[in-house]
């Protein structure tokens, strides 16, 4: 079993964690709050670290089951919420819902808002890889799963970015420049 | 089917010969945009600074004052409110205050061209105005409102033709 000073790691780490949290939530509140838990777990879970991986593959393991948590209870609140939503009068319901997320511009301008629509599986290994810049192994032990998987997660998630942004660059073709423009004589 | 080796997944990833991935051109383009865009994340908001975006340079508008800029601030817009009223007190009190003017058009002539000191007392404290008109005037009135004027230039407030 390893072991290690809680505080020294936590202001080695957190802001890395922090980084990779900002990515996955898509706003700098939520990612506050991911990574103060992962290192909140890391405390609480000390004694269970076995040194069979690095330490912050390790607390990369703890955020992402963290952002994993999180994306279901919003997927659930969701669905509470479109019920009651659906069941409220038309004329009511023009406002942004209360389940919209918050997400800051500079990440929405970000291809990382385009990586959000991807599987779990592909959006966690793109963050590990090209914004936390782990090796594969790292992310391989960070995911828990085979090597393979992981280069194939990274690959089809680039696959999968690159058409969404090849459906984006259609569907902006696709608008007229003047919404209220007659294009009818445009053939 | 039997198996056989030869045969590749479609879906698994081409590798170089290390191993690792090998990307085509527009792949590897996305994947150095990805890190260029995480790294600029991270650079607009540092981990405990959440709420804003800390690039410099970049316009913040909630962004709050610093208390000593709003002290600042709010001290001047007194000072001015302060001297607007003083302003305006000051024209008020002095305006009721100040003696009038000797005029010698508005003092009442008693006697003949003698003017007495009750005349003096009793020259009111703000003047009626005067309306002239020049053509009725004869030359030497003219002149006599000419001389007037040029020892007395305060009291021509208008001229109108």
């Amino acid at each position: 079993m390893g072991s290690f000073d809680v505080d020294e790691t936590t202001r080695q780490y957190f802001g890395r964690i922090h980084r990779a949290a900002l990515v996955l939530s898509g706003n700098p509140w939520d990612a506050d709050d991911l990574a103060q838990e992962t290192f909140l777990v890391l405390a609480r879970q000390v004694g269970s670290f076995q040194g069979r991986s690095s330490i912050y593959t390790w607390l990369y393991g703890i955020l992402l089951n963290l952002d994993r948590r999180e994306r279901r209870r919003f997927a659930v609140r969701k669905r509470k919420l479109r019920v009651l939503w659906d069941n409220q009068p038309e004329d009511e319901a023009t406002a942004p819902g209360a389940d919209a997320i918050a997400e800051v511009s500079e990440w929405k301008k970000s291809l990382w808002a385009r990586v959000a629509r991807l599987p779990d599986g592909q959006r966690q290994a793109l963050v590990l890889r090209f914004s936390e810049g782990l090796r594969y192994e790292e992310i391989a032990a960070a995911l828990a799963c085979p090597l393979g998987t992981v280069k194939s997660r990274i690959f089809h998630g680039l696959g999968g970015l690159r058409r969404i942004l090849d459906e984006e660059g259609a569907a902006a073709r696709e608008l007229p420049a003047y919404p209220g423009e007659d294009l009818s004589h445009a053939v | 089917m039997p198996f056989d080796p030869s045969y590749v997944h479609p879906d698994e990833p081409p590798l170089d010969a290390r191993g690792d991935l090998a990307l085509t051109d527009d792949l590897a383009t996305l994947a150095e945009q990805l890190s260029d865009d995480a790294a600029h994340l991270a650079r607009c908001y540092p981990a405990g600074t959440a709420g804003s975006c800390k690039i410099p340079g970049r316009v913040n508008p909630a962004k709050p004052l610093p208390r000593r800029a709003g002290l600042a601030i709010a001290g001047v817009g007194l000072s001015c409110l302060g001297l607007v009223a003083a302003s305006i007190s000051f024209a008020l009190l002095g305006g009721e205050s100040a003696p009038p003017p000797a005029n010698a058009t508005n003092a009442q002539v008693t006697n003949g061209d003698a003017i007495s000191d009750s005349a003096k007392v009793a020259i009111p404290a703000t003047p009626s105005p005067v309306m002239l008109s020049v053509g009725e005037l004869s030359g030497p009135e003219r002149e006599a409102l000419f001389d007037l004027l040029d020892d007395q230039p305060q009291r021509l407030t208008r001229v109108s033709f």
